[in-house]
């Protein structure tokens, strides 16, 4: 095994921790903004992976305006869960709030299943990605470039829009005090919708993007909410950063563990996320509760 | 004798410092108050004794063991008790259960799973007892839930007293109170503790208040201990009022 | 008492169901004890589970692989079902009760499936998804009508200890926690060793249920760890009233005649269990049993206005 080997194996690490990030960003943020942790979020990421096979009907030339087609699609049906759903348990204890999502995870399982069927559904890879490159004299899929990039350029634009906008300001307002925003005549309910919508659309995202390397099947909403917990756990609930922190760890973990010891490579994640829980619970990036609870 | 020692204790959130090196002296069977405007550090300061809060830097003793860092409920246990600001106790229970498990609580008897509540007639007694003394023996079946505010800032009183504490907390006693209710809280307390020998530490914004009840006060601005002395010594001390009449207290 | 009465009735009715009857009816008591056990953790605590399923499939896998691999006879192999799933519960307990009430739920459901994907994969000893079959239980322990006298004994015994705990100092200080946290731990209350046995407790009748439903139906498959296993918990508490002590048991029956009627018209029963779910949670929180209750009160004091009104 020479060097190229292993350099392989870290860009395939980086290019998985790219849709994670994609698909655990969204989560950390509508908790951090919303107080809910959504159960249904890896729904989504299931949803935009079946979308993207839907609106292209599995060919590989429409992969770019399908991308955007399912970027969009996946804001609006965010924001329309929020109107019709969320909205409705704000003012419920959050085991209501829990219960509302979890019950869209099941019925959107079921939805895919009744569309889709239950077997899978591979796309082709797109044109641009069709050869492979090479590092260190190891061919690669130049697919693994565009992944990264692509988170790279999500967390980028949305650091830009969290730092720089009013909007984004207000978002993180959110994350320290609701009451004072609403004091300030920030329109919160609308700020929510956003934010739902902003969330759903990068999860939504980071599964299509995915397709193209793995099948869709209607289990994986499961998988991946549960990816995306061990990610915001390890990184810090709430913590954007937190959730690319850990997404590039647990990328690599995956990594080095199918490498070898590949019958035990699920469990590294939870090891992990059990070791952080043991020495660091609240997650490398966030915040220790104030007061002890 | 010091029934309460914190010695120069820091405490910061996120970068702001709520307490800059404060020590703290409570000797026995005093009533000591805690005053100082909004953000002062008095319930950090709390938080810190009662465990709930871990100090930055700094050492909590009380009767002679250190305690810093140990869990709420072991502090509890040691006869350290607090009565809160938002009295908010046990709202599904009736007032008699909630005082009673306050008593099995403290003496650590909560793990009993299988005889019920009810047959504890050694910490009923005990809860009965406390009841009386904040005289709400008469609602001892009414839900918490019903009880109007100052009733319930009795209950949380003999929630506290239900461990018989050497050292009672109490945070804000009058807080939401009207002028009358005010003044026969603070008596009603005075009377209370006297007869039980329990020491006072207490926070509290109003002046006349804790002029009348505190024989030791501790003036605490921005995270440090302004002045310490006897109410006569406070009145008269200048960078008190410097203080107060430019920090808006 | 009451409770004592209802289980008198429930052992006359035996003899007079039919086979397929019995085989529900002990589903029923199963899944009834499940869920109370999961409405421990949920009405006293606060604690949303939804990882339950762990510890239900930690059970029948413990009852099957000693009834296939070691040859234990199947009575044995309870009182160890009971014990691994609690030994479960202690271990993914102490991770996951330290933070918050979201946590706590995030990471039951990691953890359980996690052993799903262990039971999966692992053929050499759990068998994948081929499950463990053939476990049918020896003489007299597998006919239909003694197995009922079984379940409802091991039903009646926990929900007797789940009333009994109800009503304990342990049982308070669980509600003293839930009620107000801060006040419960300032009164000596230990709140992580409180929460922590209430879901060894929650996780070991779990177990208990597991093994039953293995011998019921007489296999195990990896599925009984399952997420949507988990989910059959939560929905059969929602539906009867977690506010109810009996709730979850009725909401069980009430569950199970629904699966057996949709289940025989379409192969969509999980979005069923969802929009139920959805449509509890919006419209009845309270579930069945605190509709009942409401109606009833609801009655009672109509009487009394109307009594002393003439």
């Amino acid at each position: 095994m020479d060097l190229g080997f292993y350099a392989l194996q870290l860009l395939t690490g980086l290019a998985y921790a790219s849709t994670l990030f994609l698909l655990s960003v969204g989560l950390s943020l509508i908790f951090g903004a919303m107080g809910i942790v959504n159960f249904a979020h890896g729904s989504f990421y299931m949803l935009g992976a079946y979308f993207l096979y839907a609106f292209t009907r599995g060919q590989a030339d429409g992969f770019w305006g399908g991308l955007l087609l399912v970027l969009a699609t996946g804001f609006v049906i965010g924001a329309f869960v929020e109107r019709i759903f969320i909205r409705r348990v704000y003012a419920r204890p959050e085991e209501y709030q829990i219960l509302l999502t979890y019950a869209l995870l099941l019925i959107i399982e079921d939805l895919v299943r009744f569309f889709f069927g239950t077997g899978y559904r591979a796309f082709p890879m797109p044109q641009a990605f069709a050869g492979p490159l090479f590092l260190l004299g190891t061919p690669f899929p130049s697919y693994y470039l565009f992944l990264i990039g692509l988170a790279a350029v999500s967390a980028l634009l949305l650091g830009i829009f969290l730092y720089r906008t009013r909007l984004g300001a207000w978002i993180r307002a959110a994350t320290q005090d609701r009451e004072m925003l609403e004091a300030l005549g920030v329109n919160v309910p609308l700020l929510y919708t956003v934010v739902f919508g902003v969330g759903i659309a990068l999860a939504a995202l980071g599964g299509a993007a995915l397709l193209p390397m793995q099948a869709a099947t209607p289990g994986m909403a499961v998988d991946a909410v549960i990816n995306a917990f061990i990610v915001v756990v390890i990184g810090g609930l709430a913590s954007v950063w937190g959730a690319l922190l850990g997404a590039v760890l647990i990328g690599l973990v995956q990594a080095l563990g199918v490498l070898f010891l590949p019958e035990w490579a699920m469990v590294f994640p939870f090891a992990l996320m059990a070791l952080t829980l043991l020495l660091r619970p609240w997650g490398l990036l966030g915040r220790p509760p104030a007061v002890r609870t | 004798m010091a029934l309460l020692e914190a010695k120069d204790i820091y405490r910061s959130f996120q970068g702001f410092l709520a307490l800059a090196g404060v020590s703290l002296s409570v000797a026995e069977g005093s009533f000591h108050a805690l005053v100082g405007p909004n953000g002062a550090g008095k319930t950090t300061l709390f938080n810190v004794i009662t465990g709930r809060l871990r100090p930055d830097r700094g050492r909590i003793t009380y009767e002679g063991r250190e305690i810093t860092g140990w869990p709420t409920f072991r502090i509890a246990r040691m006869g350290l008790a607090i009565s809160f600001q938002r009295a908010q106790p046990f709202l599904s229970m009736t007032v008699l259960e909630a005082v009673a498990v306050a008593c099995l609580g403290y003496q650590g008897r909560t793990f009993a799973l299988l005889k019920p509540l009810r047959d504890f007639k050694e910490g009923l007694a005990q809860a009965e007892e406390a009841l009386q003394k904040v005289g709400l023996e008469k609602q001892s079946s009414r839900r918490v839930s019903e009880l109007p505010l100052g009733d319930l800032k009795r209950l949380d009183v003999a929630i506290a007293l239900a461990g018989r504490p050497k050292l009672l907390l109490l945070d804000e006693p009058l807080a939401g109170l009207s002028r009358a209710e005010r003044r026969e809280m603070v008596a009603f307390i005075r009377e209370l503790l006297r007869k039980e020998g329990v020491t006072l530490l207490f926070t509290e914004h109003d002046t006349e208040a804790v002029l009348h009840l505190a024989d030791r006060i501790t003036v605490l601005h921005q995270g440090r201990v302004l002045a310490e002395g006897s109410p006569e010594e406070i009145r008269q001390n200048a960078e008190v009022r410097a203080a107060f009449l430019g920090g808006g207290a | 008492m009451r409770l004592l009465w209802l289980f008198l009735a429930l052992a006359l009715l035996g003899p007079w169901f039919s086979e397929y009857g019995l085989k529900l009816a002990s589903e029923a008591f199963i899944l009834g004890l499940y869920a109370m056990a999961f409405n421990l953790l949920f009405r006293q605590t606060g604690l949303l589970s939804f990882g339950q399923a762990a510890f239900f499939g930690l059970g029948a896998y413990t009852m099957a692989l000693l009834v296939a691999r070691g040859g234990w006879p199947f009575p044995a192999t309870l009182p160890l079902a009971f014990l691994i799933s609690a030994l479960g519960a202690l271990f993914i307990g102490f991770l996951s009760i330290r933070l918050s009430r979201i946590y706590f739920t995030m990471l039951t459901l990691a953890f359980a499936q996690l052993l799903y994907a262990v039971a999966h994969k692992w053929y050499a000893f759990t068998g994948g998804d081929n499950g463990i079959t053939d476990l049918r239980p020896p003489g007299i322990w597998g006919e239909s009508l003694f197995y009922y006298y079984v379940v409802l004994f091991l039903f009646a015994l926990g929900v007797l200890f789940l009333w009994a705990l109800e009503r304990s100092p342990f049982g308070y200080a669980l509600r003293a926690l839930r009620d107000n946290r801060a006040r419960a731990e300032a009164v000596g209350i230990n709140a992580f060793g409180h929460l922590l046995l209430a879901f060894v407790i929650s996780g070991a009748l779990s177990g208990l249920a597991g093994a039953l439903q293995g011998a019921l139906q007489r296999s195990v498959f990896p599925d009984y760890l399952f997420w949507t296993r988990s989910a059959e918990c939560i929905l059969a508490t929602i539906l009867g009233g977690s506010g109810v002590f009996l709730g979850p048991a009725i909401g069980a029956t009430v569950f199970l005649l629904l699966r057996v009627v949709v289940q025989a018209n379409t192969e969509y029963w999980p979005f069923f269990l969802g929009a139920l779910l959805l449509l509890m949670v919006l419209f009845f929180p309270k579930g069945l049993g605190g509709l009942a209750l409401e109606m009833a009160s609801r009655r009672l004091k109509g009487e009394r206005r109307g009594a002393s009104g003439s």
